[in-house]
């Protein structure tokens, strides 16, 4: 098990309905549903690369309600990267999102040096857009940020997604890519690859 | 290991293994005779008293056991001391106590039933023995009768069409029968509480009975005050219903004691947990990523497993080809047990930092603690900040609140689960559970302390803290605080002992000598004896007595219950009663150090691996002993 301190934390934050799970299950798993469960507090681990050694990464998805205010400020304080997830087919879910990075800049100080997306989700709906990617965009440089559209319904940009943000990343280098020899945990993974086992 | 902390590892062990381990036989031996002496005769101080209704009661010290009788409550061989002969155990052979009072005879189930009737029929002026032999009846009547079998045959006695005769039953008139019949439901109602809507056949069958005695009620005036009392039982059961279930998603999850911390919860006082109850809880995988799912307090592990699946979407697009998933618990010392997917209520049998897991069968051997488990807490200042009496009070507090919220029959069914299957005993569970947190607290916090002279003033404030907590007559904590003293890793630090001042290791002796398990915990039921409610007891031996009552004797004699052995488990279950008969009262300051206190005293950080804490102990004194 690699150690605690030298894993490296994500945490997804958006309302409920947006696609959060979705990206995170598909990036993970591959896998998307249609149907919805809602979450609660979930956190999957992945072996990744960073500063030329092995580390985990850390993707906790959360609840979109803010149900859980002493959860919320804990993921928050204790994240190294932040996803903040709207859906382009509902300007409401991005207005939602402005009190997360309030409270993201207020408990982490300096929001520049952190690794903040900003993610339009649901782009294939394109009959219900109601939220442009310029306004997007526009939203990403006030709150000096990086910003993409993705769907996680059709694996576009969630892989990238994933990898854009450890670029962000300026204090060390993390990176998907595992250079050199595989670790014990990639192995079995490999292994058990088609049974479908978070890894 | 002292003998009993292992008696109390034995008790979370059996907590936190599968359930349907076989209770280990118990070993008895010969009647000591301390069992004959009556230590309440010897006592001046105050005491509980045992029975309201002033017969005399069966409870251990008291016994009356003929010679060569083997007691059923003796414990198990480890528990004696080396020197005392063991005998094998008690077998199938019935064992037998003078009845304390008019006890009925043994009778068929439903035979006694009518006898208990018969005794009813003076009602609403009862004579004590009847009303002993009605809250007899009820509390141990799971054992022999099903609740749903015996509101049948209630109803039965109500319309007049049970085949029971007796010749006081004849000649009483219906009114009195019907009034008999009342007042026997009402004090099963009346029993059950708060959880007469938890069980959906039983509660069909009390609401179809109440639907009978309203249709009677306009002609006979007479029952009018019990029929009012039935109405207002069943009309709050039925609203405790409804409120749950029209706004599932509105009923508040509750937060459950360790396995999911929720900070901002702490505060809340606690109330009793029901299997209905929607709760929280992580479920990890083998490489310790997880999902939190939420579910009923009375899952079963199937049901939790398929949550889990749904989660991860296994059903969806591998669901076919997948083998099952099973679900395992794994403490921190990293021993597993499996789960069985018909288990239920498993979240409060857990160790206290055990954790589940779901995985694949051949997974199960890769399964590893979390890191959070093996590493070791920070050492933490504010046990240093606090003092003892403001420690010793919010102990007392909380505990005071878990013991409130155990159901009476929750002492019956823990004991007896193994035979009539699982019912629900949460409350009891998290009460055993704390008292296991705080144990080990107590050893955790004095090895983690690495400067001697400040382990030494731990010391200290731990024996006062217990000093204050047996003031407090809170023996839960006492007791947990002791034997988290006496755990082999912190005993062992004899330089760390003998900096204590000569006053507090003679205190600290005299406590030793009160949760010493020897003669059948003699001392601590002499101390108990003399107490006044409220009081909180140390639960663990309330449990060792009630299975050794069980385990004693047979439920049925010839197909005849076993009255005597039914009352003398009720008497167990009524000392708790007069225990609580009386608030526990403490100070309830709102500074907010004594808000901060108060977080910090319920939800302890501990190391409960064995191991791990001897490692500590050797690092701080290598050559002690
Ligand atoms: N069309 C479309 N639907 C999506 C996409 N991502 C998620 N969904 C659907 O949106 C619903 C909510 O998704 P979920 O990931 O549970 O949202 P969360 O509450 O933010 O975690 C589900 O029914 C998904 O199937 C997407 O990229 N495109
Ligand atoms: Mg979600």
């Amino acid at each position: 098990m690699p150690e605690q301190s030298n894993d490296y934390r994500v945490v997804v934050f958006g309302a409920g309905g947006v696609g959060k799970s979705s990206l995170v299950l598909r990036f993970v798993k591959g896998t998307f549903r249609e149907s919805y469960i809602p979450t609660i507090e979930d956190t999957y681990r992945q072996v990744i690369s960073c500063d030329k050694s092995i580390c985990t990464l850390q993707i906790t998805d959360t609840t979109g309600s803010h149900q859980f205010p002493a959860m919320q400020r804990l993921s928050i304080s204790k994240g190294h990267a932040f996803i903040l997830v709207y859906s382009v087919t509902s300007r409401q879910s991005l207005e939602e999102l402005k009190p997360i990075y309030e409270q993201i800049c207020q408990i982490k100080g300096d929001v520049e040096s952190i690794p903040i997306m900003l993610v339009g989700n649901k782009s294939d709906e394109s009959q219900n857009r109601e939220v442009d990617s310029s306004d997007g965009e526009a939203m990403a440089k006030k709150w000096k940020c990086a910003f993409m559209e993705t769907s996680a319904k059709m694996n576009h940009n969630v892989k990238e997604l994933f990898q854009e943000l450890l670029n962000l990343e300026k204090r060390r280098t993390v990176s998907l890519q595992i250079d050199g020899k595989k670790s014990k945990q990639q192995k079995r993974k490999e292994k058990l690859k088609g049974k479908c086992v978070v890894m | 290991m002292k003998p009993l902390e292992k008696f109390l590892k034995k008790q979370s062990s059996h907590l936190s293994g599968p359930r349907h381990l076989h209770r280990r036989q118990s070993v008895s031996k010969i009647l000591p005779s301390f069992l004959r002496d009556t230590p309440g005769d010897s006592s001046s101080g105050e005491k509980v008293e045992e029975d309201p209704s002033g017969a005399p009661q069966p409870s251990h010290d008291c016994l009356e056991l003929p010679d060569g009788l083997r007691s059923p409550l003796s414990f198990s061989s480890d528990e004696l001391s080396p020197s005392e002969p063991l005998t094998p155990p008690p077998g199938s052979v019935g064992w037998s106590l003078t009845p304390p009072g008019p006890l009925l005879a043994p009778d068929s189930p439903e035979a006694l039933l009518g006898r208990v009737l018969d005794q009813l029929l003076t009602a609403p002026r009862l004579s004590d023995a009847a009303e002993l032999a009605l809250d007899d009846f009820i509390l141990t009547h799971t054992l022999f009768i099903p609740t749903e079998e015996l509101l049948v045959q209630l109803q039965q006695y109500f319309c007049g069409c049970s085949r029971h005769t007796s010749p006081t039953w004849e000649g009483s008139d219906a009114v009195q029968k019907k009034q008999a019949v009342l007042c026997g439901l009402l004090h099963l109602l009346d029993t059950y509480k708060d959880s007469l809507q938890e069980e959906e056949k039983t509660f069909q069958l009390i609401k179809d009975f109440y639907v009978l005695v309203m249709r009677d009620a306009p002609n006979i005036p007479q029952l009018e005050g019990n029929v009012i009392r039935l109405h207002r039982l069943v009309e709050t059961a039925e609203l405790r219903l409804t409120d749950g279930s029209a706004a599932p998603c509105s009923k508040q999850v509750k937060p459950l004691f360790r396995h999911f911390r929720r900070i901002d919860s702490c505060l809340q006082p606690r109330v009793a947990f029901r299997g209905s109850d929607e709760i929280f809880c992580r479920v990890y995988m083998p490489d310790h990523s997880y999902v939190t799912i939420r579910s009923r307090l009375s899952a079963s592990v199937s049901d939790i497993l398929s949550s889990v699946s749904e989660k991860l979407q296994y059903s969806e697009e591998q669901g076919q080809r997948e083998e099952p998933l099973i679900l395992v618990a794994v403490t921190s010392a990293g021993d597993k047990v499996l789960l069985k997917p018909d288990d239920g209520c498993i979240f409060t049998t857990l160790g206290i930092n055990s954790h589940l897991f779901a995985c694949n069968r051949e997974e199960l051997r890769s399964l590893v603690p979390l890191p959070e488990e093996v590493q070791l807490p920070p050492e933490d200042s504010h046990i240093h900040r606090i003092e003892a009496e403001d420690l010793a009070n919010h102990l007392s507090a909380f505990h005071w609140e878990l013991f409130s919220c155990v159901h009476e029959l929750e002492f019956v069914d823990y004991v007896f689960h193994v035979e009539r299957g699982r019912r629900e005993t949460a409350n009891l569970e998290l009460l055993l559970q704390r008292c296991s947190e705080v144990q080990h607290w107590v050893s955790t916090q004095t090895l983690l302390c690495e400067a001697p002279a400040r382990r030494t003033q731990l010391l200290k404030k731990f024996i006062k803290t217990a000093a204050i907590c047996k003031q407090n007559q809170d023996l839960l904590s006492f007791f947990a605080i002791v034997m988290g003293l006496d755990n082999g890793a912190v005993s062992r630090l004899r330089v760390t002992w003998e900096k204590l001042p000569g006053k507090f290791k003679n205190l600290f002796r005299k406590f030793e000598n009160l949760t010493d398990p020897c003669r059948n915990h003699k001392s601590y039921r002499e101390m108990v004896s003399r107490m006044r409610p409220p009081v909180i007891p140390f639960i663990p031996l309330i449990l060792k007595d009630l299975t050794f009552l069980h385990e004693g004797s047979k439920t049925f004699l010839d197909g005849l219950v076993n009255v005597e052995k039914m009352h003398a488990i009720a008497e167990k279950v009524r000392t708790v009663r007069k225990y609580r008969s009386s608030q526990m009262r403490l100070d309830t300051d709102v500074s907010p150090t004594h808000l901060q206190n108060k977080a910090y005293v319920r939800q302890f950080q501990v190391i409960d691996n064995q191991n791990l804490l001897f490692e500590l102990s050797y690092k701080l004194e290598p050559n002690a002993q």
